[in-house]
């Protein structure tokens, strides 16, 4: 463990695939059961950036109610968060804004990257195109796929360059420590997301729908 | 160590990285949470500023998340907290609030408010007390925190209805508030007004929350104080008036308190307003007293306040503004064009206000430029439907134009379409740099929502065709796409007007069909859409008709392009028009649109799915122009019932009507049924089992055509086609709470088994005559019941019988139940009103006759038996000379038509006007005409106030009109005589003029009647005597005559359907 690491909230439902994808980096391996976390899990990775060496302390937490330990007290001194759902389950996405309040009311003006996760699954149900909650709350956004590590570092990345601040450009000098995919990802496919999800990002955010 | 030490020390240590020291911690935690005294502890180390922030932030999330589950009234109730700790908090919590670190405070408003929901203010009467004490305090913090917990506090009135007793505490609960809240807003509003005190906008903007929530529903009497109210408008209006403080002007509008609190500000006056419009008999007192003041002493005030600032805001237009706080500005004014008081004060200045204020707003403008160039789908989707999502100042500026033509009349169009042509002419008298192509936008928005007046009313329907050469044709061409798109959709919107020149229309319909290859997706997309409307007009079909390939190309690539149910309605229109045409490509088009649907089901969002169900119908569309062509047919029911497969399914119930339609389609033209399609039978029983049991009445049609044209397969050794539709018929007349028009679906289903499956079917006999008979005779209260399904189920006994009398009597026998059987039935006999109902009856009741030996009942009762057929086989002969008559006198109709034009065109979708007297005797339509100063109703709120009147005389124990005796009958549960009721129509809302084809349509009944009346006396000479009197005698005798001329009559008509159909198969053959 180390003391000045950055602390990262990893949030979302049970079962979006939130400990698989920090185990990635750590053990290589994938793990293919479900076992719920109890609490939270604190996993160390580091970055190698053109910033240095970064690390963060990965507070990996339960997406169950009933494995909640403290639940949102595990929140506090958070310094960035990444929110996760499964883009094969609209009931976890339909919670992120849950996830979200929760979150902010804990730690205020974090920067906060929200993930897709399972992109590599061919029956997906949530849509770039659907996917509008970071824009009006100012996140940025990231498919994602532990099973194959697709984008497994850019919602990291990007998290650095907002804590550095002063729209700093942050690149990996040395690509993070990854096992190998499980699957080959589609790469077609990938790029049809990635073309969706930028003509996403261009989308104009509804004005704060609360009518006082 | 105390407790107290104790805690912040585990409260520590549950944030520490070490995993057994936080694990430690957090099982301390555990334990220590039943503790009594445990909560007033994390209180205590909340509130004291010393302790780490961290330490703190512990302690609230903790005791937040034990009040979510362990104060009183939680659902997944823990053990409740201890009294003595609820009582704790609920005194302290608040002081907790006031000093304490931001993040801090959030836990504790959320705690608040959580409390506060299930206590406030019975059980919690110091949060209250409290508050106002930190309110009437001098000291900011205090007030912040007093307001803060008030605002969360009184969120829980704003839905509680007036009259409930929850709402009665709110009226003592205003009446300390309200003074206290004045005084502190006059306090708000002597600070200065800059970014460093955020907080006295938040906090006036927490004010009037309060004052919304306690009067959205009904009105505490001290609201209506005159003297009360002007204090809370004086603040009002004085937000609305003051400027945006300028170092604030900086931050974006959303963002801003200061905008967010004019924009709160504005939302109330608006909600004021409206309340005398929705004013109904039932609201109480107090709510009628508001809307009284407000109209006569605010009103106009308002209106003017809201004039000052919209015109203020016209000469800066480049000065970031709120949208949503001037859509609330301009709706104001959409509001009070109804009123009679409001309206001739606003009238003189109307015109300067669209001038000035309406069409600037509907220019285009800068964010549109950006998204058009940026985002074209979003730019489509803002365009398409601006009156769902994207609510903006501009759909609202329409909907004041339109509310102006709708409620106040003529002058107000005349006046509105003068500004728009003032606006085209001296677009067209300037050089080309001159223009302002903005504001011809602006104009053509206008134009086309008022295109529907403009298309009926003198003198602009003469006009319109120079309109569109002079102005619109033109910007077809222009280099603007903003322009070009927007002209292709006027002209779509006028594309039924004359064209006393025909070169016109060409001219536009070229460059359309050229659009639709454009660079900007915007105008391809708008002219594929307008396609649709032109081909609806005669001479848009002649002239397609040699590009249609191509245009079916190019819509599909557009579809590829964007998800668009408009540009799904073109194809379906296109296939309407060119059914001839259309059959070479139609194999590769409804692949084409296969693929579309299962992409766009992919998808999932509203518009996606409103354009997968344009879809369904298209398929339709295409099947239906095809039945004639078999080769055709049978490629696209390949490609179609994939398609029907997938959505058969509990996920897309919503397309299961649509799918089930279709399917009709399918298995009743070509008269066989592929193994394709059978392969979706066994998915309609699944799903009806699962969830759709409600939708039988669209699976009749598609199951009772597998029953008739795939008997051979439906009755196949090994398959459970059979046990299926019995399942059915099972479950729906088995449990008698089935509702009773759902029941009667299911006796079809077997009817058409008995019919089809004549003498093959014989082990389903007693099992479906028990279930019928069971149902007829169960006199209990919970069994559903209608005249329409005793007629059905009595139908199955008839069926029955004609199936096989003796398999019938026999069970009848055997149960006992003969006698009374027979007798409902004959009570019932006149409610047997449709030609099918009578004939099977007949048929059913000769069969008995044709027994050999005949049954004794039969015997004794054969006077009646034969005089009920006779009656009603006279009936059945006057019902078949009158169709016949009906039918000639039709068939002349269609002689007479053939002369005028071959095809009628679908109806153009008129909005009006559908009202005889709108329209002058030149059928010129006309605006309704209400004087100035008297209200403008509402259409929709005449229809709430009728529809509560209703609710109260249903409340009351009154019942619908002319639906008494049906209640009554249906609530005894009983299937007694009822005296005269054959005037009544039954059958109503089924289909009339038999659709469906039976094979006892080729049973000639008159036949089939004498017949069984020789069998019958064959059997019982003795009888012939004794039933028969002379009269029915010489009926009878005609009868026997009449038989071989209508055997003439039947066999030259279906010559003739012979040779049609020759005919027809000839001419596809040539094609």
């Amino acid at each position: 463990m180390t003391d000045n690491a950055i602390k990262l909230v990893l949030v979302g439902d049970g079962g979006v695939g939130k400990t698989t994808f920090v185990k990635r980096h750590l053990t290589g391996e994938f793990e293919t059961r479900y076992i719920p976390t109890l609490g939270v899990n604190v996993v160390t990775l580091p970055f190698f950036t053109n910033y240095g060496k970064i690390v963060y302390n990965i507070w990996d937490t339960a997406g169950q109610e009933k494995f909640g330990g403290l639940r949102d007290g595990y929140y506090i001194q958070g310094q960035c968060a990444i929110i996760m759902f499964d883009v094969t389950s609209r009931v976890s996405y339909k919670n992120v804004p849950n996830w979200h309040g929760d979150l902010v009311r804990v730690c205020e003006g974090i920067p906060i990257a929200l993930c897709g996760n399972k992109v590599d699954v061919k029956d997906r149900k949530v849509k770039p195109g659907q996917i509008t909650f970071h824009r009006k709350h100012n996140l940025s956004y990231y498919d994602v796929s532990a099973k194959s590590n697709y984008n497994f570092e850019k919602p990291f990345v990007w998290l650095i360059s907002k804590l550095l601040g002063g729209g700093k450009t942050v690149t990996l000098v040395e690509p993070p420590n990854l096992a190998p995919a499980e699957v080959p990802l589609d790469k077609e496919l990938m790029e049809s997301y990635e073309r969706e999800t930028a003509i996403a990002v261009n989308l104009p955010i509804p004005e704060n729908d609360e009518d006082l | 160590m105390d407790l107290t030490q104790s805690t912040i020390q585990i409260l520590d240590q549950s944030l520490s990285i070490d995993t057994p020291v936080r694990q430690n911690a957090e099982n301390n935690l555990e334990k220590l949470k039943t503790t009594e005294g445990f909560s007033q502890v994390l209180l205590r180390i909340i509130a004291s500023n010393e302790l780490n922030i961290g330490v703190r932030q512990a302690g609230a999330v903790f005791l937040k998340n034990m009040t979510v589950v362990r104060w009183r009234g939680a659902l997944d109730a823990e053990t409740r907290m201890c009294d003595a700790d609820a009582a704790f908090i609920k005194e302290h919590i608040l002081e907790a609030l006031v000093h304490t670190h931001k993040l801090i405070k959030s836990q504790i408003v959320y705690m608040i408010e959580i409390i506060a929901s299930r206590d406030f203010p019975e059980n919690w009467e110091s949060l209250f007390s409290n508050c106002v004490k930190y309110i009437s305090s001098n000291n900011i913090d205090l007030l912040m925190a007093g307001l803060s917990a008030l605002k969360v506090a009184m969120k829980k009135f704003q839905y509680i209805p007036a009259g409930e007793t929850r709402r009665k505490p709110l009226f003592t609960i205003c009446d300390v508030l309200f003074p206290l809240l004045h005084q502190v807003f006059a306090q708000l509003a002597a600070a200065p007004a800059n970014a460093a005190n955020d907080n006295v906008a938040i906090m006036q903007r927490k004010i009037c929350k309060i004052f919304h929530y306690t009067v959205n529903f009904d009105v505490p009497r001290i609201v209506v104080d005159p003297a009360v109210l002007a204090i809370w408008m004086d603040h009002f209006f004085r937000i609305i008036r003051m400027p945006i403080p300028e170092d604030t002007v900086d931050q974006e509008p959303s963002k801003n308190s200061w905008w967010l609190l004019k924009k709160c500000a504005s939302r109330i006056l608006n909600s004021l307003l409206m309340k005398q419009g929705q004013l109904r008999k039932s609201d109480y007192e107090t709510k009628r007293m508001l809307a009284d003041l407000f109209m006569t002493h605010y009103s106009l005030k308002t209106m003017e306040i809201f004039h000052q600032v919209l015109t203020e805001r016209s000469q800066r237009p480049d000065e970031p503004f709120s949208d949503r706080y001037l859509l609330n500005l301009v709706e104001y004014f959409t509001t009070s064009i109804a009123y009679g008081r409001l309206y001739p004060v606003f009238k003189p200045a109307s015109m300067q206000f669209v001038r000035q204020i309406v069409m600037p707003i509907l220019c285009f403008n800068e964010n549109d430029a950006e998204l058009y160039e940026d985002d074209p789908h979003e730019y489509l989707r803002q365009q398409m439907d601006s009156f769902k999502e994207y609510y903006s100042s501009r759909v609202e500026c329409i909907n004041f134009l339109m509310s102006l033509v709708e409620k106040r009349g003529r002058e107000n169009l005349d006046s509105i379409i003068a500004i728009c042509m003032e606006i085209l002419n001296r677009y067209n008298s300037l050089p080309v740099n001159q223009r302002n192509p903005k504001e011809k936008y602006a104009a053509f928005s206008v134009i086309a929502a008022l295109s529907t007046y403009l298309k009926k009313m003198d003198p602009y329907r003469g006009m319109l065709e120079q309109t569109m050469v002079t102005h619109v044709i033109p910007e077809l061409v222009n280099p603007l796409g903003y322009l070009r798109a927007h002209a292709v959709w006027i002209f779509s919107e006028f594309y039924n007007i004359t064209f006393q020149n025909r070169n016109n229309f060409t001219t536009a319909l070229r460059a359309i069909v050229d659009l639709m290859m454009d660079r900007d997706l915007i105008v391809r997309v708008r002219s594929g859409m307008a396609i649709c409307n032109l081909v609806r007009t005669k001479q848009g079909i002649e002239e397609l008709r040699p590009v249609l390939p191509q245009l079916l190309d190019k819509i599909f690539e557009l579809i590829g392009e964007i998800d668009s149910d408009d540009l799904i309605t073109s194809l379906t229109t296109i296939v309407r028009r060119y059914k001839t045409e259309i059959a070479p490509l139609a194999v590769n088009f409804t692949k084409r649109l296969a693929d579309t649907f299962f992409r766009l089901i992919e998808s999932e969002n509203d518009s996606s799915m409103m354009a997968a169900s344009e879809c369904l119908v298209t398929f339709r569309t295409l099947i239906a122009a095809m039945v004639d062509v078999p080769s055709v047919f049978i490629q696209l029911e390949q490609i179609i019932v994939p398609v029907l497969f997938k959505i058969i399914d509990p996920n897309s119930i919503m397309f299961f009507e649509e799918a089930m339609r279709i399917l009709t389609f399918m298995t009743f033209y070509p008269k066989v049924i592929s193994p394709t399609l059978w392969q979706l039978f066994p998915k309609i029983i699944e799903l009806f089992h699962d969830s759709a049991m409600d939708m039988i009445d669209s699976m009749v049609n598609p199951l009772d055509n597998y029953i008739s044209y795939g008997t051979e397969q439906f009755l196949a050794p090994g398959t459970p086609y059979l046990g299926m539709i019995t399942g059915i018929y099972e479950k729906m007349i088995g449990d008698h709470r089935t509702p009773a028009y759902e029941s009667q679906e299911a006796c079809k289903l077997i009817e058409s088994i008995l019919q089809r499956c004549r003498g093959r079917v014989d082990s389903i006999i007693p099992p479906v005559l028990q279930l019928a008979v069971s149902r007829l005779l169960n006199k209990s209260k919970e069994n559903e019941v209608s005249k329409e399904l005793i007629v059905y189920l009595l139908e199955v006994v008839a069926n029955c019988l004609y199936y096989n009398p003796y398999l019938t009597v026999e069970f009848l026998a055997k149960n006992n139940v003969v006698d009374q059987i027979f007798t409902l039935w004959f009570q019932h006999i006149k409610k047997f009103q449709r030609f099918y109902d009578k004939k099977i009856t007949v048929l059913g009741l000769c069969s008995l006759l044709q027994m050999n030996p005949t049954p004794a009942f039969v015997q004794h009762g054969a006077t009646l038996l034969f005089n009920k057929i006779m009656v009603l086989m006279k009936e059945m002969l006057v019902i078949e000379k009158q169709i016949e008559k009906e039918e000639a006198e039709q068939a002349k109709l269609d002689a007479e038509d053939a002369d005028e034009d071959e095809e009628e065109y679908e109806d153009d979708d008129y909005d009006i006007g559908d009202d005889d007297d709108m329209y002058d005797d030149d059928g010129n339509f006309e605006l309704i005409k209400i004087p100035d100063d008297q209200d403008a109703d509402d259409p929709e709120e005449v229809y709430l106030e009728d529809l509560e009147n209703l609710t109260k005389h249903l409340e009351a124990g009154g019942e619908l009109e002319g639906d008494g005796d049906d209640g009554e009958a249906e609530v005894e549960g009983e299937i007694d005589i009822e005296e005269d009721d054959s005037e009544e129509e039954l059958f109503d809302n089924e289909q009339q003029g038999g659709s469906f084809e039976t094979p006892i349509d080729d049973i000639d009944e008159l036949e089939y009647m004498v017949l069984s009346f020789t069998a019958f006396f064959n059997v019982n000479p003795q009888l012939k005597a004794t039933i028969l009197d002379q009269n029915q005698e010489n009926k009878i005798k005609k009868y026997v005559e009449l038989i071989p001329i209508r055997k003439a009559k039947e066999a030259e008509i279906r010559r003739k359907e012979e040779e049609e159909e020759a005919k027809l198969k000839a001419k596809h053959h040539l094609k």
